[in-house]
């Protein structure tokens, strides 16, 4: 990684091996990572990994205990948060109680001495695109959780900033609320055609909405990309589990094409020959990764690598059902269709497409539940 | 068993109220009765002791005088509290332990053994005994008070409001007048309160910094002494009624929400 103190590539924001220690607890060890112009990046992980604290360290609430922070190729480490152009949507939004929802939006502006015709305009504006307008006048408790939210929105995206951080902005609503804001907020990333770094924990929310998802594990980034490339091309085991619960055989690797990412892995269901993720070294402990959609019943066709199984758990899910099997010291998930025979304490002979399979790094992190 | 020892707590909760509250009533109705001897059996009822009071120029010199103290000292100790408080919340420094515990420490020097002190000081740097020595000794023990009430309602607020206001544009004093001044406001007005009636009501420091200066609780009680007078229940219930509907001000303010 390059430690260059003048970037000069056309990332909006870059951060350069940032770290944070408290007294002896490191919560986020040198991570590296960049935000494009106008995209939706999200970071994910549990709670504790350190997204929150590198959210603050950006907006300039958390000092930085090395590294680098650059917006547009200018280092902001020493700016303070009221002068950083970054605006930040609070958890718990953090509206001012003793304000009006027009004075709550105009805070900003007025901070910047704005004229008050002009701020009048671009508040009305501001809230009229959350549709808000009709209860400027309403004091934050007379609102509800997802108006609150809205008015959150519209005070930190009328100053204009260059980037919006939202710190698990969603959090507090139910679920269907939750849904409907996940709409508004992609929508309203694009019409305002600014970047978004969003923080949350919940995976399916940062598949709906990241152009880019940045995925965390107690302090260290395990995989930087898009959420469709996290989803079939994850770098380990950790990722691979952590979303959407993929199946992990622990094998050895036998032979390795470092060039062509390529390697033959010796498991419990066969040797076989997949691709292999980015992290994957010799002599380092690999797994064979694919997810519960691609394994089907073995139908005896070529092209697919076959084992046998038996039937531990069925759990029916409408036009599908999981099926929990064991594999010797293994436990698979397959999602099989809901009229095909199975039967709990029966073998099972199933399939995976070998396309489909894929050799990341690590070793399985903890036995599978089905969910 | 239980029941046994919930009327024993029974018995204690009246106990403890009627030594409370008795007496006062008591007071309450001596000033009302007739008889120049403050003992039963009651005599008649009469005004006159009221009315005797607000006659009385002495006891309004003395009442001004309480004024004179009680406002110049609800500003020091409402400055001054409101500043320690924010420093108590909002600052982290290596000594703040200390600062907190010196803050405190008046609570538990007997108020008898700071009065000579005081004394003894203000004499040692030769000041004379007046209404600011008085101001000087009062604000010193209520302060810790003021400075805890007001303290309380800080720790209430979302740090992540002045957070926000800082995400904002909010310069340090910016934020402090937009933001936290105005969500502090009640609490600095209930601390304001308490600190007037805990100056109307402070009798040993006053008594020993006041000098010719008398406030009124210095004058009433070398009045309990000398001249007994039902008319000094009726200024005592004057003065408890009075109080009373002050704390009830302050505690309404305190608990009030900065917006409904």
């Amino acid at each position: 990684m390059s430690s260059d103190n003048s970037p000069t590539s056309s990332h909006l924001l870059e951060a350069r091996g940032i770290l944070k220690d408290y007294d002896t607890f490191r919560a986020v060890h040198a991570v590296y990572f960049d935000i494009p112009h106008n995209c939706f990046v999200t970071i994910l992980g549990p709670s504790g990994c350190g997204k929150t604290t590198i959210l603050r360290m950006i907006g300039g609430f958390e000092s930085i205990t090395a590294g680098s922070i650059h917006l547009e190729g200018v280092p902001i480490m020493d700016v303070m948060p009221y002068d950083r152009p970054i605006n930040t949507v609070f958890q718990n939004y953090a509206l001012f109680p003793h304000l009006r929802v027009e004075d709550n939006v105009a805070f900003g502006l007025k901070m910047r001495r704005m004229k008050k015709t002009e701020i009048r305009s671009r508040v009305n504006d501001a809230l009229e695109s959350v549709r808000m307008a009709s209860l400027a006048r309403r004091y934050p408790s007379q609102l509800s959780g997802g108006q609150q939210q809205r008015v959150a929105l519209a005070r930190a995206f009328v100053n204009e900033p260059k980037l919006l951080l939202l710190d698990e902005p969603l959090g507090a609503l139910d679920l269907k609320m939750r849904r409907h804001m996940q709409v508004e907020l992609k929508d309203l990333q694009k019409r305002l055609a600014l970047s978004f770094l969003y923080v949350t924990h919940d995976q399916e929310e940062a598949f709906a909405l990241s152009d880019i998802i940045i995925v965390m594990n107690s302090g260290r980034i395990e995989q930087i990309g898009t959420p469709v490339n996290i989803y079939h091309a994850p770098e380990n085991t950790y990722v691979a589990d952590f979303i959407g619960g993929a199946n992990l055989l622990e094998g050895r690797l036998t032979e390795f094409d470092s060039s062509a990412r390529r390697g033959h892995l010796e498991t419990e269901i066969g040797t076989v020959e997949a691709a292999c993720s980015g992290s994957v070294k010799p002599d380092e402990p690999a797994s064979l990764c694919f997810r519960a959609e691609e394994i089907g019943v073995d139908t005896g066709i070529g092209g697919d690598i076959s084992f046998k199984a038996l039937v531990s758990h069925i759990i029916f899910q409408g036009s599908s059902k999981l099926v929990e099997v064991h594999t010797g010291k293994h436990k698979l998930i397959a999602k099989l269709d809901h009229d095909v025979p199975v039967t709990v304490g029966e073998p099972i002979k199933l399939a995976v497409a070998k396309a489909k399979l894929r050799i990341v790094h690590g070793s399985p992190v903890v036995a599978k539940e089905i969910h | 068993m239980k029941n046994r020892g919930g009327s024993i707590l029974q018995g204690y909760a009246f106990a403890f109220y009627g030594f409370v509250y008795l007496p006062i009533l008591l007071m309450g109705l001596f000033s009302l009765n007739s008889s120049n001897l403050i003992a039963f059996p009651l005599t008649g009822f009469t005004f006159n002791w009221y009315v005797q009071i607000f006659n009385d120029g002495r006891i309004f010199k003395g009442l001004l005088t309480t004024m004179a103290v009680a406002i110049p000292v609800t500003l020091i100790t409402t400055v001054l509290g409101s500043m320690a408080a924010l420093v108590l919340t909002r600052y982290q420094f290596r000594l703040k332990p200390l600062f907190a515990a010196l803050l405190v420490l008046p609570f538990f020097v007997p108020k008898l053994i700071f009065a000579i002190a005081q004394v003894t000081f203000l004499n040692d740097i030769g000041m004379d005994k007046g209404l600011i020595t008085v101001w000087i000794s009062q604000s010193l023990i209520i302060l810790p008070f003021v400075t805890i009430i007001i303290a309380s309602v800080l720790y209430k607020i979302d740090k992540s409001l002045e957070e926000a206001a800082e995400d904002l544009g909010a310069r340090p004093w910016q934020k402090f007048r937009r933001i936290t001044l105005p969500l502090m406001k009640n609490g600095i007005l209930a601390a304001a309160f308490i600190s007037f009636v805990l100056s109307n009501a402070e009798y040993t420091v006053s008594f020993f910094t006041s000098g010719r200066v008398q406030p009124l609780s210095v004058l009433v009680a070398s009045d309990f002494r000398f001249h007994l007078s039902p008319s000094l229940n009726a200024l005592a219930m004057l003065i408890v009624l009075f109080n009373i509907c002050i704390i009830i001000a302050s505690e309404w303010l305190r608990r009030r929400k900065v917006h409904q």
